[in-house]
Order: structure tokens, then sequence, then C-alpha cells
């Protein structure tokens, strides 16, 4: 599929704007701009690519239906993820109430050791190892170093206190640092130890 | 125990932008495992923006279409003015008060004496019926500039309040 034809240079929250004013093409910009950091953002929260891939569907859906309530005074990111969030909240408990699909406990590893062992090998990005995380620890990383929220917004995604949100972080970093100890990284990472 | 504090502190740090205290400066300035803590922090995260930015740059066009095919069913929904009775109240409550406040202060209003009868010239041959006439016209074009103030007050209360009316839900009207 093409790129719409719309600048690069517009804002998320201009092209939001152009969007509730009914200009498809700046929804289309936004889907291509956020499409696949929501996915990276939920997939591990949600267990499945086909699941996750359905969740950024609906989350777009329900942000193109609710467009005319977006305040441009705020971050559209800020917006969309609370969204995202919500959604998966109640992608759990329906899976939960009909007995199937992963749970918060068991999301976040991938099904097969196999494949995990040859992603970790075929891995160069942080991000990938940032995955085996617990999606809570992983979700409030992705936060502040993809999308740059400031505590405060982070806060308001997952619905968490900022001290909350301050303990995740830093327990992410203590994570990852000794998860990245036997691979390249382990020298620059070895004081992450406590 | 005190590393682990000032591990929180390095990292609370980062997150905050809030500059470390003396106490915790000065020991990470002592101890090797803090000052490499605090170094490998702020590396982490360089790392981790600069391998976001390889992970934005790779699009998933099949995931996009999908996403933009769902969206040619829906349409944009134009926000409705909705009639709030709110602010309507208060805005009737407002205008009957202010009303009511200029109506109190200006008190009973006496006419002044026109006096138009001395400057009156009445002839002499004129008959009894038009001279009543001329006077009562007279005394309908002599009205103070006070009570002209107050009817056209009253006309556009009369009228505001009308108009609040009208834009009632009929529901809420009754």
């Amino acid at each position: 599929m093409e790129k719409p034809l719309v600048s690069d240079r517009l804002s998320d929250e201009e092209l939001a704007a152009d969007a509730r004013a009914g200009s498809r093409s700046s929804f289309e910009e936004l889907v291509h701009r956020y499409s696949l950091r929501l996915f990276h953002f939920l997939r591990p929260r949600v267990g499945t690519d086909q699941d996750t891939e359905d969740l950024v569907q609906e989350t777009f859906l329900k942000v193109y239906r609710n467009i005319h309530r977006f305040d441009t005074a705020y971050k559209f990111s800020t917006w969309l993820y609370t969204i995202a969030v919500r959604l998966t909240i109640g992608f759990y408990r329906k899976n939960r109430a009909n007995g199937d699909g992963p749970t918060p406990e068991s999301a976040g590893t991938w099904a097969d050791p196999q494949d995990e062992m040859i992603r970790e090998q075929e891995s160069q990005n942080l991000w990938d190892t940032a995955k085996k995380l617990r999606p809570d620890l992983y979700q409030a990383l992705w936060l502040r170093y993809v999308e740059d929220l400031p505590l405060k917004e982070i806060a308001g995604v997952m619905k968490k206190s900022r001290v909350h949100v301050r303990v995740l972080l830093h327990r992410a970093r203590l994570q990852l640092g000794k998860q990245l100890n036997p691979a390249g990284e382990k020298e620059k990472f070895q004081c992450f130890a406590l | 125990m005190f590393c682990f504090i000032t591990k929180w502190m390095v990292s609370r740090s980062h997150d905050t932008g809030k500059p470390l205290s003396g106490l915790t400066a000065r020991h990470i300035g002592r101890c090797g495992e803090c000052s490499a803590f605090a170094r490998a922090t702020e590396s982490l995260g360089a790392a981790l923006r600069r391998d976001a930015r390889e992970l934005k740059r790779d699009g998933n066009n099949a995931l996009n279409e999908k996403i933009i095919s769902s969206l040619i069913t829906e349409r944009v929904r134009v926000p409705r003015r909705r009639f709030m009775p709110a602010p309507a109240f208060a805005a009737a409550l407002l205008v009957v008060l202010i009303t009511a406040t200029v109506l109190f202060r200006t008190g009973p209003v006496s006419t002044p004496d026109p006096g138009v009868f001395p400057a009156i010239e009445v002839p002499g041959t004129m008959d009894t019926p038009d001279v009543l006439r001329n006077v009562t016209d007279i005394a309908v074009k002599v009205e103070s500039p006070i009570e002209t103030e107050m009817h056209s007050l009253e006309r556009s209360v009369k009228s505001a309040a009308q108009s609040l009316l009208d834009g009632l839900d009929p529901k809420i009207k009754g």
C-alpha cells in the first residue's frame, strides 16, 4: 500500500486535527506512523501476532470513531496508547471469561523455546531482549524511550501512580541489564547486578 | 544497602531530570559499581532510543492495509452542538437577577410635571373635544428618559427569555 500524500512534517496532533475535520489521508498517515509501534508495544502482553494485529486494528477503529473527542492540546500518542491499553484489558477479560487465550502472567514468553533461541541468536535489537521482561516493565520502557512520554503521561496510560512507574522503570533497567550480561553488551552492563 | 539506594536515586534522577543530591554524588564518586551503573543507565537509554528508531523505520504494509480497509465503512462523526440545560438555566437566571436589580434600584418613578398646560394656547373658538384630544396627545408624547430606558430594557429581557425558551428541549420545557 502506498503511503498517503500527507506531509511528513505535520505533527501527529495536526494530523489528528485534520482527520477530525474529515481528512482520511491524514488519518492514514497516523496509521502508517503508529501501527507498527503499537504492534511492538502490545505484542509481549497479548501473546500472539494475530491477536496483536486484531487489537491494533481495533484500537485504530476506536480512535477513528472517536476522533472528534481528541483535544489537540494533548499528545496524540498518549491518547492512542491509553485506548490501546484499555482495549488490551478488555481483551484479557473476554479471554478469561471464555477460558482461553493468554493470561497476563504467561504473556511475554515466546511459545516455542526453539524459536526463542533462534530469535535470541539473530537478535541485534535491544527491544527483542526487552520483550522477555515482564509486560508491564516492557511497556513502561517503551513509553519512556520510544514515545518519549513524561512520567505523568506514562502513569496516565498505564493507570498507575508516578512512583509506581518510576519503580517499574528502575526494575526494567536492572532486569534488562542482567539479561544483557551474557550477551555482547556484557562489559557495559555488568554493574546492573545488585 | 547504600549502593541499592544510590542506584534507585540514579534511576530516579534519569527519569525526572532532578539533580543528584550531594551525598549520592559523593558516593558515586567513590563507588566503582555505582558510577558504572550511572554510566550504564545513560548508555542503556541511548541504546534503547537508537534501536527504537530502527523499529520505527520498518513498516508493516499488510497491517496498515488491513486497518485502512476496515476504515472504509466507517464515517467520521461531526460533533453536534448539544443543548446544555445547566448553562442555559444559569444564563436565564442571570438575566432575571440583573433585571430585578435594575428595577429595584430605580424604584417607583414619578413622572415630572410636564408643565405643558400653561404653554398650550387654547383658542377660545376651539371645541372642547378637540382640546381634550390635544392634551392627551401631549401627555403621551411626554415621557421621562428613565421610563423609556426601562421600557426598552423590559422588551430586551422579554425577547431574551423568549429565545431561551425557544432553545429549550421540548422534554425539559414540559
